[in-house]
């Protein structure tokens, strides 16, 4: 029904829904697994299916809440999704998310300075920071031929231990035994939403990273559809040596790249650092970087795509919170549920595109 | 062609299978919403009191937590409250879990653990009007709705350490805990004050497992203990601790009389044999605070439970093995616990929490 109205459409519009096709049957799958699952459990899918919507939509409160939950994620799905479209497969967001978070951190506590100098100094210190951890990968694919996958989880992992260290032995809030630094100062600090929108209580965390995160989002589109960079990014993506015919050197174009991935994938840390906590505290993601790849596949690694998936999966994180206290759902449900949605999504799309040849 | 028309066919199969999904799902959603709101309007509630709590573990781990959860319930069952716990591990779920309560109308919410002081703290300032208690707090961390509660078990440990005094054989009486902290140290402190106090020769031995889960770890310690000698065990290791029972009943069947002792909960159900006696946290505790924030009468301090605070800390025996104990063990302790109890006997113990 729906395919037969669109065929009359433009072309490019219906190649755009088809192409979120899978995303939605994954969702619905999702949603359905879950039911099932609760009805094994002798509960009530429908309280399950309740809670869904009351949980994430029932007021503003609500979906600020999910807002402030999809933040983090946008950066890492737009961080995958700019790797992804060139090609290179970006699993270090994690790590660089907390270099950068650290730095942020390290600049809101160390220089005192006016809000209008102090913030975009711990940003743009933080983006500075994320794109060295992931030009590391880069260079050593460009100029060595090193598989990135292998090298970003590496540096994730020396990123962790690094983070861990240093805060832990060097800048460890004193007289505490929780392994956090001590606070940045008030001018480092990204006012909450609330103090502008009166439907938010103060109480509501969501803060001006999630507008941050938009514009981000609106700057990849803008930078992939409309600049030379993006071109060039999108060929070595597509024909790598079609570019290299083309007068496009790949291996500058995957250096830049990754360093531009990592400095997205950074913002996620200042979400946390400036936005949130106002420090840094050791793990403080719970597998954003991750959740970041599977948030490009279900984006369809398309910016506003991204936007749209992160939210689900805020929502999704707030539900999973929500079942846990009110159903005594364990939320393990939830992190099972997405990763079959993930599996789903790339069977679904493997499917689709053989029964297209 | 025959590509073609295969083509729209799958398109449509699958465009109609979402379609129907959706609609089916939000069928069912509407119907629910549909009596939910018909059981607003009909049957307003009444405000339930509504208590949440942070878990640093299972609630099956026979100590720390499943005296929480008992505690929980006890609030429950006598305050008709509307209760709930979560697991909350890592530190990014702290706050988030804090939250998650605050944003369900929770009135009262436990952070049943040391870690969650920073948590509660930033959480309490966006929501004044709930209460957060947190377990094994300090008393810094005392805000206008924050409260730490510290649970002091020493004069039940030091009855424990009167107990191992009198009755061994050995002279040599061990302790096992699980990581070295200050409210650990102090329960073993006010044990050995409780040995010395009857028995100045006995030797006491310390030794830690190095975190509270590995039972297998403890269960060793346990038994190079038994070997040297000790024939008394007090365990402060939380989950860890069943590996000492473990090794108690193994020693036990290889003919040897060797005791421990059961440690924040009533351990005796956990292992018959082995406990012998136990210094147990028990719900009143729970009940006193949430009695009190229900009721209004909550304080921001920091709230110190004993033995001689309406019986939240007791001294307990193991009734299968009570007869395993002298009577004039028993006196003794009895007459211990009276003087306890009535401010004349002061235990020894370590200034923490400040």
């Amino acid at each position: 029904m729906f395919a037969s109205l669109l065929r009359n459409k433009e072309s490019q519009a219906k190649h755009l829904f088809v192409s979120f096709i899978p995303s939605l049957l994954a969702i619905v799958g999702f949603f359905l697994l879950c039911g099932l699952v609760l009805q094994i459990r002798g509960q009530d899918p429908l309280e399950f299916y309740t809670i869904i919507l009351v949980s994430g939509f029932a007021s503003f409160d609500d979906f600020g809440y999910v807002l402030f939950n999809a933040t983090p994620l946008i950066f890492t799905g737009l961080a995958v999704a700019i790797g992804y479209k060139s090609g290179l497969f970006n699993i270090g967001c994690e790590g660089q998310l907390y270099i950068a978070a650290f730095a942020a951190a390290w600049i809101g506590i160390h220089l005192n300075l006016p809000p209008f100098l102090l913030i975009p100094f711990c940003i743009g210190g933080a983006m500075i920071a994320g794109a060295g951890w992931g030009a590391i990968p880069g260079l050593l694919k460009a100029r060595y031929g090193a598989h990135e996958v292998i090298n970003t989880i590496m540096m994730n992992f020396i990123a962790f231990a690094l983070m861990n260290y240093l805060v832990t032995s060097v800048y460890q809030e004193p007289g505490q035994m929780i392994p956090q630094t001590q606070q940045i100062h008030e001018a480092a600090r990204l006012p909450r939403l609330a103090s502008f929108l009166p439907v938010l209580p103060q109480s509501n965390p969501l803060n001006v990273s999630f507008l941050l995160a938009c514009g981000c989002a609106v700057c990849c589109y803008i930078f992939l559809t409309y600049t030379r960079w993006g071109y060039e990014l999108r060929l070595v993506g597509n024909a790598r040596d079609a570019a290299a015919y083309g007068g496009i050197n790949p291996g500058t174009v995957t250096i830049w790249v990754m360093a531009l991935s990592g400095a997205i994938a950074g913002l996620a840390g200042v979400a946390e650092v400036m936005g949130y906590r106002h420090r840094f505290l050791d793990n403080f993601s719970s597998g954003w970087g991750f959740t970041g790849i599977a948030v490009a596949l279900l984006g369809r690694n398309n910016p506003f795509g991204i936007l749209a998936a992160a939210i689900l999966f805020g929502s999704l994180n707030k539900v999973a919170l929500d079942i846990e206290i009110l159903l005594e759902v364990p939320r393990g449900l939830f992190l099972a549920g997405q990763g079959m949605l993930i599996i789903w999504l790339v069977s679904i799309e493997s499917i689709s595109r053989s029964s297209k040849d | 062609m025959k590509q073609e028309g295969s083509r729209i066919l799958a398109d449509r199969l699958v465009s109609s299978t979402l379609i129907i999904s959706l609609l089916a799902i939000g069928f069912m959603l509407g119907c629910e919403r549909l009596q939910d709101s018909s059981k607003i309007i009909h049957t307003p509630e009444p405000e339930v009191f509504k208590v949440g709590m942070l878990l640093p573990g299972s609630i099956s781990d026979q100590g720390w937590n499943a005296l929480a959860h008992d505690g929980l319930k006890a609030i429950e069952t006598e305050l008709g409250a509307e209760i709930s716990y979560v697991e909350s591990l890592t530190p990014a779920d702290w706050e988030a879990d804090f939250r998650a309560y605050a944003m369900q109308g929770a009135h009262l919410i436990f952070g049943h653990g040391f870690e969650y002081q920073e948590a509660a703290i930033a959480v309490a300032q966006d929501y004044p009007k709930i209460v957060f208690i947190t377990s094994a707090g300090a008393s810094g961390a005392i805000r206008e709705n924050v409260a730490p509660v510290v649970f002091r078990l020493e004069q039940a440990t030091y009855l424990l350490g009167m107990i191992s005094g009198l009755m061994t054989q050995t002279d040599k009486i061990g302790i096992i805990g699980g990581q070295e902290l200050p409210s650990g140290s102090s329960t073993f402190m006010a044990f050995e004050g409780g040995v010395k106090s009857v028995n100045p020769d006995a030797v006491v031995q310390r030794a830690y497992v190095g975190d509270w889960e590995n039972i297998a770890k403890a269960k060793e310690l346990a038994l190079a203990q038994i070997q040297e000698g000790v024939d008394f065990i007090f365990h402060n290791a939380n989950e860890a601790g069943i590996g000492v029972f473990e090794a108690v009943v193994l020693a036990q069947d290889a003919g040897k009389t060797v005791y421990s002792f059961g440690a924040n909960r009533d351990q005796s159900a956990v292992s018959p044999h082995a406990v012998l006696a136990n210094a147990v946290i028990t719900p009143r505790a729970y009940v006193q605070l949430a009695t009190a924030v229900k009721e209004g009468t909550f304080e921001s301090k920091l709230y110190v439970f004993t033995m001689t605070t309406d019986s939240a800390i007791a001294f307990t025996y193991n009734p299968a093995l009570r007869d395993n104990v002298p009577e004039a063990v028993q006196q003794k302790v009895e007459e211990a616990r009276q003087q306890i109890l009535a401010g004349e006997l002061i235990v020894p113990q370590l200034d923490f929490g400040k």
